[in-house]
């Protein structure tokens, strides 16, 4: 698998290739391997989901809905596209947006949109996993944005609101929310990849 | 629209927050710029972080039981859920005597039959995983796989129904939970009183035309009573019922009815 790397440790990386090999071993219908796959990372979707749906309940039937098409997609998977990870956390969001969607009572996406729904920027150009390092960088930086921009972002990205709705909520006008998610977001860039 | 400004807009793409003709535009612009190819690429990646640097959560125990149980099922959906509404239907006559046919779980036994299932689904997770080791023990290995088998095979068919089955005055405790496929076949679990010597269950696909006989329960690895089969012919089914017939089965139903479920 081609990518930039990013002078991480050779770990990172080491992982992503054993995720792969579970991934492959599910394709065959090895149980143990989703088994494995589970045990990896049921934390991270668990708790993605759980921050976009709030209910512990709901977090725990998406989680077990995103495993469930992991499964039954796993022929599927392109190591080439992504890492397994972004795989299951792209299906995650997926899967949780379009419930908390349900549950407001607005239309889910298509029954079988493909999970690469956020733009894929280009194949093969994923670079290196996300370090705990850098989680941590990132876990910084959004307590160092202003409310007003971390507030604008969050409301954007895990609720699942609109720049318009979320002008709206917070009474601002649609230019100002723009702005403060760009300029929050260029923060935490600068944050996550130090020029 | 120029350059410089959708470049604006390249971290609410890389977010989702385009949408419509704003995400056309954008898309359009994007496939031949390659310096906002490059910031779409970067914000990807802060959205990626932002994924895992939410506030972590270990899950119960439970969700580990529920993902590697559902391991049978082919298909993204859980399994599809038929409540039997009650219908005006043509029933034989012989049916008419189970005055009110509703499909409402009993309690308890409903429970434990769902582990049952349950336990059927944990058997297939395990018998897979150990079925290479097993390699050395054909016999009892194949019979055993042989019907797990077939439980996947109904389990994950696209056309798949439960259909649950409620006791009748002979025995208004007794239970029992089809999933059947009119392609891939048929798995049923039951709690029946013990039948009598030389006297079995037999379980009947009542159809416009006459009942029709699926096979006879036989006692299955976790206690109750099952059938596996293949597909069944049946033209226009209406509904499962089980009743209680000599040993051996008979070709159509004479003994007292114990299960009905509408389909």
């Amino acid at each position: 698998m081609s990518h930039v790397s990013n002078g991480e440790a050779p770990g990172v990386d080491a992982a992503a290739a054993e995720d792969a090999r579970i991934v492959g071993r599910m394709a065959q219908g090895d149980g143990s391997a989703l088994a494995a796959l589970y045990d990896r990372h049921a934390r991270l979707v668990y708790s993605l989901s759980r921050r976009i749906l709030g209910d512990p309940h709901d977090a725990e039937d998406v989680a077990q809905e995103v495993f469930a098409q992991a499964w039954a997609q796993a022929g599927r998977y392109d190591a080439r596209r992504a890492r397994v990870v972004t795989w299951l956390l792209v299906i995650t969001r997926g899967r949780a947006i379009d419930r908390l969607r349900t549950r407001r009572g607005r239309a889910g996406r298509p029954p079988d949109a493909v999970p690469w729904d956020i733009p894929d920027p280009a194949p093969g150009q994923e670079a290196g996993a996300i370090t705990a390092e850098q989680v941590g960088r990132l876990r910084s930086a959004l307590a160092g944005l202003g409310d007003a921009q971390r507030r604008a972002i969050e409301l954007a990205y895990f609720d699942d609101l609109s720049q318009s709705e979320i002008a709206a909520r917070l009474q601002e006008p649609l230019g100002t929310i723009k702005t403060r998610i760009r300029s929050g977001l260029l923060k935490l860039r600068a944050a996550l990849e130090p020029e | 629209m120029p350059h410089d400004e959708l470049r604006e807009s390249t971290g609410a793409y890389a977010l989702g927050l385009l949408t419509g003709e704003e995400r056309s535009t954008f898309e359009a612009h994007l496939a031949g710029c390659a310096e906002c190819q490059a910031e779409v690429r970067a914000f990807g990646r802060v959205a990626r972080g932002l994924d895992h640097a939410v506030d972590q959560h270990t899950p119960t125990p439970a969700l580990r039981a529920r993902v590697l149980g559902r391991v049978t099922h082919a298909g993204s959906e859980p399994l599809p859920d038929t409540r039997v509404a009650p219908r005006h239907s043509f029933l034989p006559y012989w049916l008419a005597a189970a005055a009110s046919i509703a499909a409402i779980a009993v309690g308890l036994h409903a429970a434990s039959l769902r582990s049952r299932v349950q336990r059927l689904e944990d058997d297939l997770v395990v018998a897979r995983a150990e079925s290479s080791a097993l390699r050395q023990d054909l016999d009892a290995a194949r019979a055993r796989s042989a019907i797990i088998e077939r439980v996947t095979y109904v389990l994950a068919a696209s056309d798949v129904k439960r259909v649950d089955l409620t006791g009748q005055e002979v025995a208004p405790a007794a239970a029992g939970r089809a999933f059947w496929s009119p392609s891939k076949g048929l798995i049923f679990s039951a709690d029946l009183p013990a039948a009598p010597d030389n006297r079995v269950y037999q379980l009947w696909v009542v159809t416009r035309g006459g009942p029709v006989s699926a096979g006879l329960l036989a006692p299955e690895l976790h206690g109750g009573l099952a059938l596996v089969t293949d597909s069944i012919a049946a033209a226009e089914p209406q509904a499962l019922a089980v009743t209680l017939e000599p040993a051996g089965g008979v070709p159509a139903p004479t003994g007292p009815m114990y299960l009905v479920g509408k389909l």
